[in-house]
Formats: C-alpha cells, structure tokens, sequence
C-alpha cells in the first residue's frame, strides 16, 4: 500500500514539476526519464536475465535513427503518425535489431555473451560512419516535430509529458512483465537454466525473447532522446553510452525493480549539475561507481530498502551504526575532493603557463578560499581528514562487530 | 566554469559603471567540452573568444554597456549540447559561440534555426567558430548561422598552390585520409586540386578514424605507389602516429596537412615532422608589425604566444564585434536581426588580411596561411626547437571556393 | 614482394606487443575466471609511468621501475579490492575492474592531460636497424620484439620448467584440487595477478614509444586484447601467443586490400549494380582494417567460442 502511495506520489510530482520548475530545469528532468528508461530496460536482460551486455547502445541508437527517419518522413508527408506515437517506431525498430543480434549472442552464455554484444556494438560503431544516408556522417541527422493537435511541440514542456507518459507507461508494462509467467522464466534463465529447459521451454528462443524486449524498450528510450533533442548522430553508437548504462543500472542496483531508474536518475542529475562545477565530475563518476561496486555490492536502491527495514524491525543499533558512519564517510569524501581538486588545478596548463612564467606558484583558488601550493598545510588538511574520517569508520565498524559479531555484514559485506 | 569571464565583466562595469539609462547588456553564450576527450582541442578555440570579448569590452562593450559571456559544457555530447543550449536562452544569451566537434555544431545550428522559427522576434545568433565540415554552408546552411571557420575544400585549394609554388608539390600525389565525411571531403578536394595543379593522384586511403596503432603498414603501402608528396587531412593521433611511421621508415617525401599544430602534436611527432607542410587560418609571423602586436597583446592578456585555433576564434569574434559596433546605440535595444544583417556587410582586418563573409552562404572568407614546419620558426611550439614558418600567405580572392549549391538560405522577409 | 616482406615484419612487431599485453589478461581469466576490463588500464600505466620517469631519469631506468609500480597497482587491486568483492560473483568483479578502468583513464587524464605527450624511442635506438628494399625498419621494432621474445621465453621456462609453474597450471585447470593439496591458492592468484599486470606495465613502457602515449590507448588496447584472447581461446597462453600474430599480421596486411564486395560482385558480373546500391558493398576492406580484428571475433565466437586452442566451451 506504502509503495502504491509512494509511486503515486512520484507521478503527481513529475507531473507538476513544469509549474514550478523553468525551462532549463524541465530540460534536464526529460533527459534524466529517458536515461530511466533506458536503465530499466537494459535491466530486463542484464539484471533479471543475467545476461550482461556492453553493446546495449546500439538498441539504442537504432531506436533513435528509426524515430528520426520516421520524423523526416512525417515532416516530407511520407507518412502519417501523430507525433506523440513516434516513439513507437523506435521500439519497433528496437525489437527488430534485438531479435536479429540477440539470435546469434544468447547462442553463447556469460562471459562469452557479453563479448559478443560488444563485438557487435563495435563494428556498428565502425561501419555506421560510412552509411552516410542512414546514419548521416559526421554531422547526424536533423528534423523538426510536428505539431498536433493543441500541442505545437515547439514547448519544452510538451515534450516533458510526452516523455513522461511514455516513461510511465514503459515502466509499467515492464512491471507487468515481470508479473506474467515468462517475467519469471526470465528469472528463471538466470537463476537455474537447465532446469528451464528441462521444464520443456526452448532456452534458446526464450533468451532471444528477453533480449528482444530488452531492445524494444532500449529503442524506446533512444526514440524519445531523438524526438527530444530533434536530431541524431553516429557517435551515439559508441562505448560511451553502452558503458554508461552499465554504471548507472549497478550503481542503482539491479536487484530492485526500480534500481537502476534510481541511479540513472541520480546520474543524470549527477552530470547536469556536478559538471558545471569541476571539470574532473567523470572522475568523480567513476570512483562513486567503484565505491558503490566495493562497499555495497548492490547498489543504492537496495541500501534504501535495507534502511528502511530496519526502521520497520526497529533495529536501532543497525541505524546506529550507519547514523555514526555518515559523518567519516562525508569527511573522508570532502578530502578525496579536495585534494583531486587542487591536483587538477595545479596541474591545469594555464596554471602551469603561470608558474614558467613567473618561476612562482600562484595560490589556487577552491571553495572560495585561497589555498597556496606549496604551504604544508594545504595538502596535510584533506589528507589527515580522509585519514580521520577512514580511522572514524574503522573504528565504528570494529566497535559494531564486537557488539554483536553476526551483524559485520554491515560493514558492507552482505550476502546477496 | 559557468560564470568564467564574469570577473572580466565586472572589471568592465566600473568603466561602464556611470552610464545614466541601463541598456539590456548583451548576453554571450559559449557552449564548448570543457571535460571529457575533447577538452583540450575546446579550450583554444575558448581562449581566443575570451581575448577577442575582453578587448570588444574595452573598446565599449554593446549599446554602451559591457558584453557579458557565460561559459557552459556541452560534456562533448550532442544532447548535452541541447540542454545547454536550452539553458544559455534561459539565463538570456542571445549569441551562441561554438566551436569544437562537428556533432554538436549542427545540433546546435538545427535547435537555434527552430528556436528562431518558434520565437519569431526573439532570435538568437549562431557563431560556429571551429567546424570544418562543409556541411554548415552547403545542405546545412542558414540565415542565423555564421562560420568562421574554413573547410577541407579551402584549405586544400590553397594548401595545394602554395606547395606547388614553394616547389613542395611533386607529381605524383597519394592522398590518406579518415574514413568519414570529414576525411571523404578532405579526399575529394586533394583530387580536384592536385589534378588542376598537374600533379597525378597515385593512390588513396580512408582508414578507420582515431583506431589505428601503427601506420607503418600504410607507410608500406604509399612507397609502393611511388608516391613523392603525400596530401592527408588526418587529425589527432592519425596524423601524430602517421608522421612517426613516416620517419621511421625513413621516406623522404613531401607532406601537407591540416592539423600539424594540435597542442602536444609536434613534440609527440619530434624530428619526424620537420619539413611537412600545414594549412591553417593564421600564422604569427604573418603581417609583420601589425601581426607582432597581435601576439604580444594577447600573450598580455591570456599568458601566452596565441597557438593553434586561439587567433581564428579571436578574428571571428572580433569579426562579429564589427558588427556589433555597427548596430550599437548607447541605451539602445538588442535587436538581433539588425547583428545578423550587418554582419554580411561588414570585415575585419586581421594582420594576414581580410576576414568577411559571404553573404550567399555565411562561409567565411579569408586569407590563408600556409607554413611549413622549420626549426628556423620565430616562434617555437611545445618546448621544442621547431615552429611554424610562414612560407605563404593565400589571399582571400585566391583561397575562395564557389558556393555550394546546395545551399538554400531562407533569409527572413 | 617488398610490401609483404615489410609488412610482415611490422604486423609480427605489432603481434608480439600485444602478446604482451594479452598474456596476462589470459592467465588471469584462467585461473580466477575474471574478465579484466582494467587489464588495458596497466598498459596505459605502464606508459605514463616510464614517461615521465624516462624524463626525470633515463628510458633503461623507466623500463625497469615503471612495470614494477604497474605491478604493485595491480597486486593492491586484486588484494583489497577484487578479493574483497568475490563473495558476489563474477559479474561484480568484472563490473568493479570496469569501473577501475574508467577511474585510471580520468586519473590519467587528471595528471597528464587529454593530449598525447611526447613519449619517444631513446636515441640509442632512434635509427634504423636495417634497411629494406629502400625502406628502413627502425632498430626501436627490433627492439620491441625482442624484449617480447626474451618475455616469452621467460614465461615459458617459469610455467613448464619450475614447481611454481606447475602449480600455476594446475591452479587453471582445479583450483579447488590445488587449494585442498595444501597450496595456498589466493597467493598463487595474486602472483598471477601481479606478474600480469607487471607484463602489461612492460608492454607499455615499451609499447608506448612505439605506438602512441595517450588516455584513449587504454579503451583501444582494451578491445584488441579481448579480442587475442577471445580468439586464443580464454585462458590460453599459446592460444594468446598465436591470435596475437595472427591479429598483427592482419591488421597490418589487410591495409593494402583495396577491395569492397562490389569488386566481388564484379566477378559475378554484378558489379555496376552493386556500386549504384553503395553504401556496405562499396566499404573497401582497407578502411575497415582496424575493426577486422572485432568482426573475426564474432566470427570466432559464433563458430568456435572455445577458440583457436581453448579446451572450454
């Protein structure tokens, strides 16, 4: 009932946000949806599945060049589809590249499957810059929507409820899925194949299958970046956006069913607004990501379930505990920052310009103060505040162990 | 990074500080990657905006009050692009500078002409200052758009006629390059203008782009055509790597290209490089007194020689600052229609010559420089002993190539 | 004849590299099942590393204390943090290395900037080595060749010559067997580990000067070392050894086949028609040398996913 009341709540806030939020802000939010939607659905085959792909941008990428060949069509007056549908192109398109490359990579199975999705996502990727009338070259491709009815689409927030309607209902249809008896073979693939065969199903053709669907709802995400920003380009095809979504659906956790939307989410706010301050924020990117990979396998959404049990057990030691870990762990993040941040600074070109220059090491500035380089201090701060702050955890952590030997897992190590 | 030159603002505000009637300042939005791989060829092309603004805010800004630029990153991605873009109109930009990666440009180009379609009245300006593809003034060109850039096609033309009366252009030519519309363009064009300079194409490469390690086997394959001058509108690392299997095999030939002067390039390519050929906007030892002065000013300003694409963003900016001064009126409104149209008529005299544009297309027109890599270079780059001597200068007239008729521009009525 | 001999000689160069390169990654999949996406990231190391100490110092010294410092990262990593996430499976661990990799290229980013920096030969081996047919083949190839063969044969003799070597192997093949016959199995893992990426550091500090020294040769070697040892069969060093080769001398040969499907097409007679389609069937096979290597691998996985001398499926 909470988690109806909490959904629910969600969609109303999506919903109001273009009244109180401008223009720009609504921006982001659109493109934070579709990285949503995109985690969710490489979640179907990489998390529920098991089946961990590297290519998924390629799915992607064809959704988004179906939706825009389909919008040129439109705009010419080759075809007939009111606007808002378009995106449904892009899951057809989806579908139909999943099933034809998820036919040849579910022949093979872990390691080797992986390797095959990035094989292919490769030689797209290499091949795509040649097929100039399909992919548009260097310069991508471009067109303009149309309007429709008393949406002109010509408005940042009509779009937003386009894509929020199509990310709702994406997102529900996944959860049906996972509801209906081939959501738990699905499960069933990862968890104890042969035993799926054995119960008489063809593995084969179910992987194919979830692969499929996978890419359809992929192909969605990448037709509504394409409906969005009204244009495409080839370099969407590369490894950055596949390795981008591994990252944002582990950091989620791709055990919860509303994981990885959690760390696309979070990410997407992440580079929006954390790259406007530090030009190192896919550093900071990477190490969040190995933090979250090292300390809680299972990522963010799972570490909020947990907290939550824990209200509901009234397991108080357990809060306790994390309530005394917060405070180290901000001290010890604050002095990674500083330090990486006042590196990047002195090792900057201009700032190395300077220094051959006037053979003198200038002060840097940081958080509104000026920090002198060569001063003692200013590299013993941050470093004695990432030594306290680890010292601090160490410390609580033992202490919590002693107390009740059973509950070390806390320290990170669940078992899954 | 947002809010950079702020301070250059500021500083100009107290000059501006006793103006009676507050005029709507002029707002200038630089979108550019200042993270991620591109961010090192993106910075260049910001410095030499930031020489060219701080200078137009000395001389008294727009409308009597002092040009504020804000500065965004594109996180070197189309759709980041758009969202920045979206944005620099929020806080009230009304030019847009961009330069680096093609991508983004025509994004940013596409969102600007439909904006401007939308908010009839509340147009936005398009400054591309870095794009080579021909793309923006042919298929892709606009009213709103100006580039102050050249492309493969002009810089070819002239880097093609001044090898050939430097005596560095032999007969026989092999033309290597990426395999992508950028290198495809660069392909066509060394052709069309080896052929019109009398020299035989004997071979032709496009190869994957920023994938491959070792260029020797290509090396082995241009000695086997016979090949005496090599023409390659390679980048980044192919033409960094290019050069060294170059020197390693030992072949002695001629070589033109576009990019010998990317930031680290000659350093990482060493000996190897010296007597290649580049074709670039600008070179520093152009227009004797008046290019000195262009040099030490900058240099006192931002810190440093200008080098690479920092003088051509400088150019093109102060290209639109001609047609700002124009259309300025102390108190007056931002009328950005009035910018667009004078900046069709107007020209701006760098020390090479002159920069204008071309009313037909916005393709920018101007003289090209064409140096050759020497030791015997006034100013040396990257810590080495070599730099770029000035071997030719192509005049405007001579550097031209014909409108592409592709271009079909809807100018407003 | 001169361009075969020539490029023979430059694609058996480029092979032994990135037999280097690979050789680790191989072992280590073989005996802990880790698919090392940080494996590249060592190699990239290795370069930045004896750079700037070849600056301060000298390139021998750089050769010598680079890999050393690789091989130290490496051993930390697979210490308190591959080991410290293995209670979870396979994918974390390969997740994690992902993102190590994605952490080293920014860190690498963050120190020596987005550009390639002048890491080159040392004067001693800047000239030519011999001279062919007119071309001269540079005496730092020769060098790079034959640091990779001394390699080769030093790992040979360790792995089928010493009691160590035995152990190692038969950690490959029952891991569970060698731990219960009293070894101490997690050690021999990080040895592996460690010598691994100590070879990748190696490959680096040598590779570096050869090819190129950037942040983005960490993401390209990356792929290619998959792909040798996707090809050699996962968790063969002499299967590593001869898809290392051969990949070298395809890349390499494959640059002078100027001919698209349309040209085979011609033969047929459909020629003229396959021309006018354009698009795949113009796509000449020398503009598409470097993703050869990544369609041979789809091949190979797609037909014999053990590889070319694997003895798991």
């Amino acid at each position: 009932m909470m988690r109806i009341g909490l959904l629910a709540s969600i969609v109303a806030l999506l919903l109001g946000a273009p009244l109180v939020l401008s223009g720009h802000v609504v921006g982001v939010l659109t493109t934070a949806l579709i990285a949503v939607l995109f985690a969710m659905a490489f979640n179907l085959l990489s998390g529920r599945a098991g089946m961990l792909s590297f290519g998924h941008a390629a799915y992607f990428a064809i959704g988004g060049f179906a939706v825009i060949h389909a919008m040129q069509a439109v705009e010419k007056g080759l075809l007939w589809l009111p606007t808002p549908l378009l995106p449904l192109v892009g899951g057809v398109a989806g579908l139909i590249g999943g099933l034809c490359a998820g036919y040849f990579a579910t022949l093979r199975s872990g390691v080797y499957f992986s390797m095959v999705t990035l094989a292919l996502a490769e030689l797209l990727h290499a091949i795509a810059p040649n097929l100039g009338s399909i992919f548009g070259g260097e310069v991508g491709l471009t067109t303009m929507r149309m309007p429709w009815t008393s949406f002109d689409y010509g408005n940042e927030v009509h779009v937003y409820y386009t894509v929020v309607a199509w990310v709702v209902l994406c997102i529900g249809l996944l959860y049906a899925y996972n509801q209906t008896l081939f959501g738990r073979l699905t499960v069933g693939v990862r968890e104890a194949e042969r035993r799926v065969s054995f119960l008489g199903y063809n593995l084969h053709h179910t992987k194919i299958i979830v692969f499929g669907v996978s890419a359809m709802f992929s192909g969605i995400a990448g037709g509504l970046l394409a409906f969005t920003t009204e244009s495409i380009n080839y370099s969407i095809l590369g490894m950055g956006m596949s390795a981008s979504v591994v990252l944002h659906t582990f950091v989620g956790g791709s055990g919860v069913f509303f994981g990885p939307a959690v760390g696309a989410f979070v990410f997407a706010l992440f580079g929006s607004l954390v790259s406007d301050m530090t030009k190192n924020w896919l550093l900071y990117q990477g190490i969040l990501f190995v933090g979250i990979m090292m300390f809680m396998g299972d990522g963010l959404a799972m570490l909020w379930l947990r907290i939550v049990n824990e209200f509901k057990e009234r397991n108080w030691s357990a809060l306790k505990l994390r309530a005394l870990l917060l405070p180290p762990g901000l001290l010890v993040a604050a002095g990674v920052v500083t330090l990486l941040e006042l590196t990047s600074r002195i090792l900057d070109q201009q700032y190395a310009a300077i220094v051959s220059r006037t053979k003198a090491w200038p002060p840097v500035s940081l958080y509104g103060f000026n920090w002198n380089p060569t001063a003692l201090a200013t590299w013993l701060v941050p470093i004695l505040a990432i030594g306290a702050g680890a010292g601090l955890v160490f410390l609580a952590i033992s202490r919590a162990g002693r107390e009740a030997a059973p509950r070390a897992a806390l320290a990170g190590e669940h078992a899954r | 990074m947002k809010k950079y030159l702020v301070s250059t603002a500021v500083a100009a505000l107290c000059v501006f500080g006793s103006a009676a009637a507050r005029a709507e300042p002029l707002k200038i939005a630089v979108i550019e990657a200042f993270s991620g791989p591109n961010a090192q060829t993106a910075i260049p092309f910001v410095e030499g905006v930031r020489y060219a603004i701080g200078k137009l805010n000395k001389e008294g800004g727009f409308n009597g009050e002092p040009i504020v630029v804000t500065e965004y990153d594109s996180l070197n991605q189309t759709a980041g692009a758009a969202e920045k873009l979206k944005a620099a109109i929020a806080d009230g930009a009304r030019i847009i500078i961009q330069s680096t990666n093609s991508a983004i440009t025509a994004q940013i180009s596409e969102d600007v002409r439909k904006y401007n379609l939308r908010n009839k009245g509340k147009e936005i300006l398009f400054m591309m200052e870095g794009s080579e593809a021909a793309e923006f003034t042919a298929e892709k060109c606009q009213f709103w758009a100006f580039k102050t850039a050249s492309n493969p096609f002009i810089r070819i033309k002239a880097l093609v006629s001044a090898m050939k009366d430097t005596g560095k252009l032999g007969s026989k030519v092999y033309s290597i390059n990426q395999n992508y519309s950028y290198g495809v363009d660069h392909e066509k064009a060394q052709a069309l203008y080896a052929k019109e300079a009398g020299a035989q194409i004997v071979g032709s490469t496009l190869h994957d782009t920023a994938k491959i390690q070792d260029f020797s086997p290509y090396v082995a394959q241009i000695k086997a055509s016979g090949a005496d001058t090599i023409l390659s509108g390679n980048w980044g690392n192919d033409i960094i790597l290019f050069m060294r299997a170059l020197g390693d095999a030992g072949l002695k030939v001629n070589v033109g290209n576009t990019s010998l002067d990317t930031t680290g390039a000659l350093s990482a390519m060493g000996p190897s490089a010296l007597g290649a050929v580049l074709v670039k906007l600008y070179n520093l030892e152009a227009g004797g007194k008046a290019g000195e002065t262009f040099a030490e000013d900058f240099k006192a300003v931002i810190g440093h020689y200008p080098y690479n694409e920092e003088p051509t963003t400088a150019f093109g900016t102060l290209l639109l600052g001609e047609a700002l001064k124009k259309v300025s009126q102390p108190g007056g409104k931002v009328d950005i229609k009035a910018v667009a149209l004078a900046l069709e008529n107007v020209s701006y005299d760098s020390p090479a010559g002159r920069w204008s544009f071309r009313k037909e297309d916005h393709q920018l027109l101007l003289p090209v420089a064409v140096s050759e890599v020497s030791k015997e270079a006034r100013y040396k780059v990257d810590g080495t002993d070599m730099g770029f001597k000035l071997l030719k200068i192509v005049s405007p007239e001579d550097s031209a190539v014909p409108v592409d008729p592709k271009c079909k521009m809807d100018r407003p009525s | 004849m001169e361009f075969i001999v020539i490029s023979a000689l430059n694609g058996l160069v480029y092979g032994l590299l990135l037999f280097m390169v690979s050789a680790g990654l191989t072992l280590i999949f073989g005996m802990m099942g880790i698919v090392n996406f940080a494996h590249a990231s060592f190699y990239m190391l290795g370069a930045y590393l004896s750079f700037t100490i070849a600056r301060i110092s000298n390139f021998w010294l750089a050769l010598l204390i680079a890999p050393l410092i690789v091989m130290a990262a490496g051993m930390f990593i697979e210490r308190f943090m591959l080991r410290r996430v293995h209670g979870f499976g396979h994918s974390q661990q390969l997740l994690l290395t992902f993102g190590i990799a994605f952490v080293f290229e920014e860190l690498v980013k963050l120190f020596w900037g987005n550009f390639p920096v002048a890491y080159r030969p040392p004067p001693l081996l800047s000239g030519p080595a011999f001279s062919l047919f007119g071309t001269n083949f540079p005496s730092y190839r020769v060098f790079v060749a034959a640091v990779a063969i001394v390699l080769l044969g030093l790992l040979y003799l360790l792995l089928q010559k010493t009691r160590i070597g035995i152990i190692v192997r038969a950690s490959v093949q029952r891991p569970g067997m060698v731990s219960a016959l009293g070894h101490n199995v997690p050690l021999v893992f990080l040895g592996v580990f460690g010598v691994g990426a100590w070879m990748a550091g190696l490959a680096g500090a040598v590779g570096g000067a050869l090819l190129t020294t950037s942040p983005t040769m960490s993401g390209e070697m990356s792929v290619i070392a998959f792909v040798v040892v996707v090809v050699g069969g996962l968790g063969s060093l002499l299967g590593a050894f001869i898809a290392s080769l051969l990949i070298g001398l395809l890349t390499s040969f494959s640059v002078g086949f100027q001919v698209s499907l349309a040209d085979v097409a011609q033969l047929f007679g459909y020629g003229e028609q396959a021309r006018q389609i354009g698009g795949l069937l113009t796509l000449e096979i020398s503009s598409m040398s470097a993703s050869l290597p990544a369609l041979l691998m789809l091949v190979v996985l797609l037909t014999r996913p053990a590889g070319l001398m694997g003895d798991r499926n």
